[in-house]
């Protein structure tokens, strides 16, 4: 007969919270080290001094105008990236998933070309702040969502995991022509304003940007916190979902909304950031093995923002006056993990 | 012993099961008529692509009727939520878990999804019939590996143990015990019968081996020209219906023993001398060799008796008479070489 006394305990849980709070220790520390690090090493006391006597110095509009903006974009861009590749890795059940690698952040790039080469005829070199940055926004989510749809629509009849990642590439190849041809046909001043966009990065977001930026990226992490518990489920794949009871479409759409504004609000402003979106939720799950979505999800929030910060530290070259770009960096950092995955999950393809 | 109560649960009215592809309907078994009590223990058998996995599916909910309704517990299946049906039907089939971290627990808990709030925090009785499903299939020290380390019967256990953590009255299983071996399939249909008997669920599952079935289940649905013949086995046997399982007369269901074996000319008839089980497997052994075991007098017989060093077979045919033979394979060796020493 049943032990009644006998009680099921959940495992690893005292694991769990102790790799958190290492976890969360080590993003705070990097998010420091982002601001002290750089072409000119500051000292932390001098940091303290300026941002408690806010002194009008030289340090001081160097941190407080540029460090601190970058280290925070760093973190919204490692946080969001890692939580729509969690998403959909998980709804794709396709452990290749990610923005950058399915196409969704060229969705956003397209966005922001039909956007500014499209209907910026009046705008001077300054149009990107005309724009305003909301329009902006919306043109990337608009750009990631319709790229996110396609891929959706397709995996629902193709479940073969490399088939879903060469249709990524080729949307991606696909968008890239298409921008081509629209900067072939754009005027001198628009594709001038274009160029700045892509060239975007870490440093430039300005702090009425950073402001769009949090908000759209609180937005999209808390509708994601209401998949997690379905996406759990979903991990059985779709029929097994069902019969416990899982709305699959009601799941498909949360994922859909809260990866569009994170992914799509990112690319909007930072330019297409590569790789983090798929290596990170492989590394928090290698860290903290688990399947469960409710672990994993502030796992790779922290986890993303770290290597976000780490990557921007690299790309700063540390005492150099030389930057990075930081995609290059991301890349470098996320491609092993990547090709680490290829060969662990090889049996399914 | 105290009988459950039986109520219907499932009740399948003019019921016609297929699949739709760009619009057009494929029908496969039906329409039939037919019900299950609570705690009845069912199996589907049938040929494969008969339709067996449609049903299941049908009655799990998964697939929607070509025609007719499936009733559970009085109310139509079209008429319930996705989330108020999990409380009532669970299923399992035997499509693989892709998921690379997850760990068997996880699984299981998974089971009392239903149950949980938007959270998915799990309350003590949730974690007591996790607990109890661990328990019951023998898979609480796997608790923290990943399924995908685990063997096909351990990872078979730990996708029952979630069913069974989801604590239905209905169980759907498509071919639970495909690819396990006979331990294995032994546990776990002596695990689903007992889940039948102790906690009064209905259990519908297909499957092919046909000896386990008709020693374990009280009721066979045999699907066979797209419709059912139900039946206790034993029924079916002597009505002759198992011979459907094959579509041709090359095979023919033996009444005597449940198996299944090629028509075929014999080569020549033995007769057997002995007693008990070594006269019943040398029976055996002659048949699949293509002769045919008789009790009358013939020119060919055999011997099985017992010496001082144990069991031995004598082959004596009108030319020849072999030496003590200690194996059934030397025996049956000896005969095939006979002719060459004509």
């Amino acid at each position: 007969m049943v032990n009644t006394n006998a009680k099921y305990r959940l495992s690893g849980r005292n694991r769990t919270k102790i790799l958190l709070l290492t976890i969360f220790l080590l993003t705070a520390l990097l998010f420091s080290l982002d601001i002290i690090l750089g072409s000119v090493t500051i000292k932390l006391k001098d940091i303290f001094d300026v941002l408690l006597n806010k002194s009008d110095s030289e340090i001081y509009s160097v941190i407080v105008k540029f460090r601190i903006p970058k280290a925070i974009t760093a973190l919204l861009v490692g946080v969001s990236l890692s939580v729509s590749g969690l998403q959909m890795q998980t709804i794709f059940r396709n452990p290749m998933a990610g923005p950058y690698v399915l196409g969704i952040s060229s969705g956003a790039s397209l966005g922001v070309a039909v956007l500014i080469l499209g209907f910026s005829d009046y705008f001077t070199a300054k149009s990107l702040e005309l724009l305003g940055n909301w329009s902006l926004a919306a043109a990337s989510w608009a750009g990631a969502g319709i790229v996110m749809v396609i891929i959706m629509l397709i995996s629902i009849k193709i479940k073969d995991i490399l088939a879903i990642l060469i249709l990524g590439i080729m949307l991606s190849g696909g968008i890239s022509s298409i921008v081509s041809i629209m900067q072939y046909f754009s005027s001198e001043t628009m594709l001038k304003s274009y160029v700045i966009w892509t060239m975007g990065s870490l440093g430039n977001v300005s702090s009425e940007q950073l402001e769009v930026m949090a908000l759209c990226i609180a937005a999209g992490l808390i509708i994601s916190i209401f998949s997690l518990k379905m996406l759990n489920a979903i991990l059985l794949g779709e029929t097994y979902a069902e019969t416990l009871g899982v709305n699959i479409k009601k799941a498909r759409i949360l994922v859909f909304v809260s990866t569009s504004l994170l992914a799509g609000t990112v690319t909007a402003f930072c330019g297409p950031v590569g790789f983090i979106g798929i290596a990170v939720p492989h590394i928090a799950r290698m860290i903290f093995k688990t399947s469960d979505h409710r672990v994993l999800l502030p796992s790779v929030i922290f986890a993303g923002a770290s290597l976000m910060l780490i990557s921007d530290i690299i790309s700063q070259l540390p005492g150099s006056e030389r930057v990075l770009p930081v995609n290059a960096v991301t890349s470098l950092i996320g491609i092993p993990v990547v090709i680490w995955v290829i060969l662990k999950t090889r049996k399914y393809a | 012993m105290i009988f459950n109560k039986k109520d219907t649960v499932i009740e399948l009215k003019s019921l016609t099961t297929g699949y739709r592809k760009r619009g057009a309907l494929y029908p496969l078994v039906g329409p039939v008529n037919i019900s299950a009590q609570s705690g009845e223990f069912i199996a589907i058998i049938g040929r494969n692509g008969i339709g067996k996995s449609t049903l299941l599916k049908t009655i799990a909910g998964l697939l929607k009727p070509l025609e007719g309704d499936v009733i559970i517990k009085r109310k139509k299946i079209t008429e319930y939520r996705r989330n108020e049906l999990a409380v009532k039907t669970a299923y399992v089939s035997t499509e693989q878990i892709r998921a690379d971290s997850m760990k068997v627990g996880e699984l299981v808990e998974l089971g009392r999804y239903p149950y949980t709030s938007w959270t998915g925090r799990l309350s003590e009785t949730d974690q007591e019939k996790i607990f109890f499903a661990m328990e019951k299939t023998g898979i609480l020290d796997l608790r923290d590996r990943f399924i995908n380390e685990l063997s096909d019967g351990e990872r078979q256990k730990a996708m029952i143990a979630r069913v069974i953590a989801q604590d239905t009255d209905i169980l759907i299983m498509d071919e639970p015990v495909a690819f396990l071996d006979i331990k294995n399939k032994y546990e776990i249909m002596h695990l689903l019968r007992s889940l039948s008997d102790e906690q009064n669920k209905t259990i519908i599952f297909s499957g092919h081996d046909l000896t386990l079935i008709m020693e374990q289940c009280d009721r066979i649905w045999l699907i066979a020209d797209r419709t059912i013949y139900d039946g206790a086995p034993e029924d079916l046997v002597l009505n002759g219906l198992m011979n459907k399982l094959f579509d041709d007369s090359s095979f023919k269901f033996s009444e005597r023993d449940a198996t299944f074996s090629t028509r075929r000319e014999y080569l020549a008839d033995i007769k057997i001398n002995g007693e008990g089980i070594y006269k019943f497997w040398t029976i055996k052994a002659l048949n699949r060799g293509g002769f045919r075991a008789v009790s009358h007098e013939t020119t060919d017989s055999v011997t099985v008796d017992k010496d001082a060093d144990g069991f031995y077979w004598i082959y004596k045919s009108k030319i020849a008479e072999s030496p003590k033979l200690r194996t059934i394979h030397a025996l049956l060796q000896w005969i095939r070489r006979v002719p060459e020493n004509d």
